[in-house]
């Protein structure tokens, strides 16, 4: 008959058999799941990638058309802006030379010969 | 090389927290740190702007805003150049007024008067012309903000489906190593997750933390 320290340490060393053989295990499956898993996250690294390129060229492709769209009316607007100066000044001058003339003509109608009394 | 988050200004989160569509987006991405949300204010903290700004899934985001500051600019751009022009109208039609009067006070038939007359005319034609021009191009920007909108919900609906699959193909790859997923587990996988909640069950399970991640998120 077995004693009870010698089961005991039959059991003891039965599990630890298990427990071993369960690591074991485990690590394989751990070593498989890696396996399939590594190649999974590569790819998902490029699909990744290739999303963030193919977004960003959306956006992009939204600011250069807001760029071309504006850039001429900007143009066009600097143009009539500077162009409008030019032309008011041009407007202020003559409005100024037409001026003087009132004034030189009056002073000639004033300062004229008098009438013989 | 650490990615850190330049100072944002006050005033740049009120323009962020401004947008609707960029408001509840970074809403939705920072989920964790809720307690550095001011809910009462459209105004996006610091800890918000950083946490979906340095998530590197949410690049689509950053490129929204940027193309949104850029029509923003533009905004301004094109009312400087209004004011301008309505400047040139007040003095277009000052000119004008006072054609008219010397015209009228004069009485006589000036050619110079008249032809300076018609172009001071045109000067304000003109003008008002390239406002016209400049509040349609006012109106498209206002409009491209639609598009910036729909191209933003379009393009999280682009990442959410992609998570799904990668999530998907996951859950595949793990079952066909014979790892057994409870429908919790399955959940979980497929679940949204900002940066912020993974760093944070990082430091759950005491694993160490990417080297490169910003100071803000350690």
């Amino acid at each position: 008959m077995m004693q009870f320290e010698t089961i005991e340490k039959t059991a003891f060393d039965l599990e630890i058999q298990i427990n071993v053989e369960n690591a074991s295990l485990e690590a394989k499956q751990l070593k498989q799941v890696l396996k399939t898993l590594n190649p999974q996250s590569k790819a998902y690294k490029k699909a990744q990638q290739l999303l963030e390129s193919e977004q960003s060229k959306a956006w992009d492709a939204l600011a250069s058309e807001i760029d071309q769209e504006l850039e001429s009316t900007m143009t066009q607007a600097d143009q009539k802006i500077s162009d409008v100066k030019k032309r008011l000044a041009r407007l202020n001058k003559v409005l100024r030379q037409q001026a003087e003339q009132v004034v030189e003509r009056q002073a000639v109608r004033t300062s004229g010969p008098k009438r013989p009394s | 090389m650490k990615k850190e988050l330049p100072l944002i200004s006050t005033y740049s989160q009120i323009i962020l927290g401004g947008w609707p569509a960029i408001f509840e987006i970074v809403k939705k991405y920072t989920k964790v740190r809720k307690h550095l949300i001011r809910s009462d204010l459209p105004f996006l903290s610091y800890e918000q702007l950083e946490e979906v700004f340095l998530d590197s899934q949410n690049h689509f985001i950053l490129d929204s805003i940027s193309v949104r500051a850029k029509a923003l600019l533009d905004l301004i751009h094109v009312q400087v150049q209004l004011d301008a022009l309505e400047e040139e109208k007040e003095e277009a039609m000052k000119v004008l007024e006072q054609i008219e009067g010397y015209a009228r006070n004069s009485g006589e038939e000036n050619l110079k008067i008249s032809q300076a007359f018609e172009e001071a005319r045109q000067c304000v034609k003109d003008i008002k012309e390239a406002q016209s021009m400049l509040e349609e191009k006012k109106k498209h920007l206002a409009a491209l903000n639609e598009k910036m909108d729909k191209l933003l919900a379009s393009q999280d609906k682009e990442w959410e489906n992609f998570r799904q699959e990668w999530a998907s193909q996951l859950i595949e790859g793990l079952e066909s190593a014979g790892i057994r997923l409870t429908e919790l587990e399955v959940n979980e996988i497929k679940r949204q997750k900002t940066l912020y909640e993974l760093i944070e069950r990082m430091k759950e399970l005491n694993l160490s933390l990417p080297k490169d991640l910003p100071e803000g998120l350690r």
